[in-house]
């Protein structure tokens, strides 16, 4: 039987996905088609020679080793127990409003993922610091969950950011740039977080009542904590941003900044630093396993011609730019409800990336995109990530109310893409003005 | 399999630890750097360093991540179905696992030995012999494939343990 390159890859395609939704770890699903398909296509020499020279190339990688680094930061960040002060002091300041838990939890998150890149890490911390006392406040599950998920989501658009240096690592574009160009769009999302918050209390005020208000004396004492994070975002971001080190420079500096912070804290013991290096490793021998298996699919499809064949036939169609960039925020959208939010990326980009070229888009600002779709995806019921963390921390939520608070906290999102759409220069002004 | 089971351990285990080592090593290499570049003269060679240090922890942690349960997959149908169903799913990803560990395994494995042997390669600016690492990456797609192996062993010997108990809760 001879079959066309292009069904091979369809078939190829196919093969994955049933191997992903028959519980095969996603990295393998991933490689096998590919191994499988460039055997198929090109023979057995090619392929093995394919192997050496993917696995090898994207792991002894200086420009990669950026995301072990901010790993570490966040994992030493986590355990300098900062989250609960940081949480803490937004409550001092909030709390007396009605859903002011909800605006703290979301406020707290916003800067606690200004020093961790993991919107795991950020929505376990925070469903342990603030989900209870939400709780013990007489908040609704459905708030204090989705404030959680929200704020926890953060983590993966305001830099420092695993899923900006995987996105560039794909496209080839420039990491610094894009770790910037998620400033902004960062706080305007935190922003309209906090704008649901207030919608949602006003609507139904019983969701989230007013506590104990706080003099401006204890309100200040607690910025101390806040003081931590703003000086290593300041040296991490900023010496990007003035050109003083690389991202790789960035994060092992981050890293060595965070490890300070948690001694000179008193939280640095060496079972903590050996849990921290050990969640390292672990975290980046699972990203690294999906990043090799990407790559060994991406050989594959490439050969097969369908990103180009796509790139084509979507050119061909004569719609407008915007029309088919809401296809594909559509297409993210259902397909993060259905999959991991980090094997999408992975496997749409490469496919994606000559139809979003041939369209004129830019990629900083579709990597923004991306990841704001990422964030959707990792709080979108039912397989969103965020739900099961925050379930994992907090068995007394039940999952139903975890999903309601993940659907209510979408609308903010939606916005968000919205105004990057119309307005690109959110996520592109910034890192127009980098040296 | 008990020795098997054991060896294994011990080798993750010894893998982990050399991962969590190269980690330390490269953030303080990093800021090292830093700091040289800004106060008295560039290190030299440093990328070369963190690049071979990466080989190390990604490599040496794959197995460690397998053992930890690290590796995501999708449990949203499987999950679902019958103890046997999703039994025999597992089976079925750990030979996925292990065939595909196998294969880049002995690709790595196979240039190694050329660079050993026939056409030895290097770092530009350090010159450091590139086949240790390359022996490095073999290995550790080697053993995570074992590791899979081991703990689809060891899940069902759990579950046997469990069903032996049951079993004898509901006799006596």
């Amino acid at each position: 039987m001879n079959l066309s390159v292009e069904t091979v890859g369809l078939i190829g395609l196919a093969c994955m996905f049933v191997l992903m939704a028959g519980r095969v770890p996603i990295a393998v699903a991933m490689s096998v088609p590919g191994i499988l398909g460039a055997w198929y296509l090109r023979g057995w020499q090619p392929m093995t020679t394919v192997l050496d020279t993917v696995v090898w190339g994207h792991s002894a990688s200086y420009t990669l080793s950026t995301i072990p680094m901010f790993v570490l930061m966040g994992e030493l960040i986590f355990i300098s127990g900062i989250a609960g002060e940081l949480f803490d002091v937004f409550r001092k300041c909030m709390g007396a409003l009605r859903g002011g838990l909800a605006l703290a939890t979301v406020g707290a998150s916003s800067i606690f993922a200004a020093a961790c890149g993991s919107s795991v890490a950020g929505t376990a911390t925070m469903g342990i610091v603030a989900s209870k006392e939400m709780q013990k406040a007489g908040y609704s599950d459905t708030l204090s969950s989705g404030a959680v998920l929200a704020g926890g989501s953060l983590g993966i658009l305001i830099p420092p950011s695993t899923a900006f240096i995987i996105y560039g690592m794909l496209t080839e574009e420039s990491i610094g740039s894009l770790l910037i160009a998620g400033i902004f769009p960062g706080i305007v999302l935190t922003l309209l977080y906090m704008l649901a918050v207030y919608g949602a209390v006003m609507i139904k005020p019983e969701l989230g009542p007013a506590t104990q208000r706080f003099a401006w004396r204890d309100r200040i004492a607690g910025l101390r904590s806040i003081l931590w994070v703003v000086v290593l975002f300041v040296i991490v971001i900023g010496g990007m941003y003035a050109g003083l080190f690389s991202p790789t420079e960035a994060a092992g500096v981050g890293a060595c900044g965070a490890f300070v912070i948690a001694l000179v804290r008193g939280r640095m013991t060496w079972s903590n630093l050996l849990v921290s290096l050990s969640n390292t490793v672990k975290v980046t021998g699972f990203l690294f396993a999906i990043i090799l298996g990407a790559f060994i699919l991406n050989y594959f499809l490439a050969i097969t011609r369908l990103p180009a064949n796509l790139a084509s036939f979507i050119s061909g169609l004569g719609w407008s730019p915007v029309a088919v960039m809401v296809l594909i925020l559509l297409l993210y959208l259902i397909l993060g409800a259905i999959m991991d939010a980090l094997a999408m990326v992975v496997i749409t980009i490469p496919i994606l990336l000559p139809t979003v070229q041939a369209l004129g888009f830019d990629l900083v600002w579709f990597g923004v995109m991306v990841v704001v779709m990422i964030e959707m995806a990792l709080i979108s019921p039912p397989v969103g990530m965020g739900c099961f963390v925050l379930k994992g921390v907090n068995p007394s939520l039940n999952m139903s109310s975890i999903y309601r608070g993940s659907l209510l906290f979408m609308l903010p999102i939606v916005v968000l893409l919205a105004l990057l759409l119309a307005f690109p220069d959110i996520a592109l002004w910034l890192p127009g003005q980098m040296r | 399999m008990a020795t098997l089971r054991s060896i294994v351990g011990l080798l993750t285990a010894m893998f982990r630890w050399l991962a969590v080592a190269s980690i330390a090593a490269m953030a303080l290499l990093i800021a090292a750097s830093v700091l040289m570049r800004a106060t008295t003269t560039p290190l030299g060679g440093e990328h070369e360093l963190i690049e071979l240090m990466m080989v190390a922890v990604v490599m040496l942690g794959l197995a460690y991540t397998q053992k930890a349960r690290g590796h995501i997959s999708i449990g949203l149908l499987v999950d679902r179905l019958p103890p046997r169903w999703q039994a025999r799913l597992d089976l079925l990803a750990v030979v996925l696992i292990a065939a595909s560990c196998l294969l880049i395994g002995w690709a790595n494995l196979r240039v190694a030995y050329d660079y050993a042997t026939d056409s030895p390669m290097s770092t530009d600016y350090l010159s450091i012999p590139l086949y240790p690492f390359k022996i490095g990456v073999g290995l550790g797609f080697w053993l995570w494939g074992l590791q899979a192996i081991v703990g689809l062993g060891e899940s069902v010997d759990a579950d046997a343990e469990g069903e032996h108990q049951l079993h004898q809760g509901t006799a006596t």
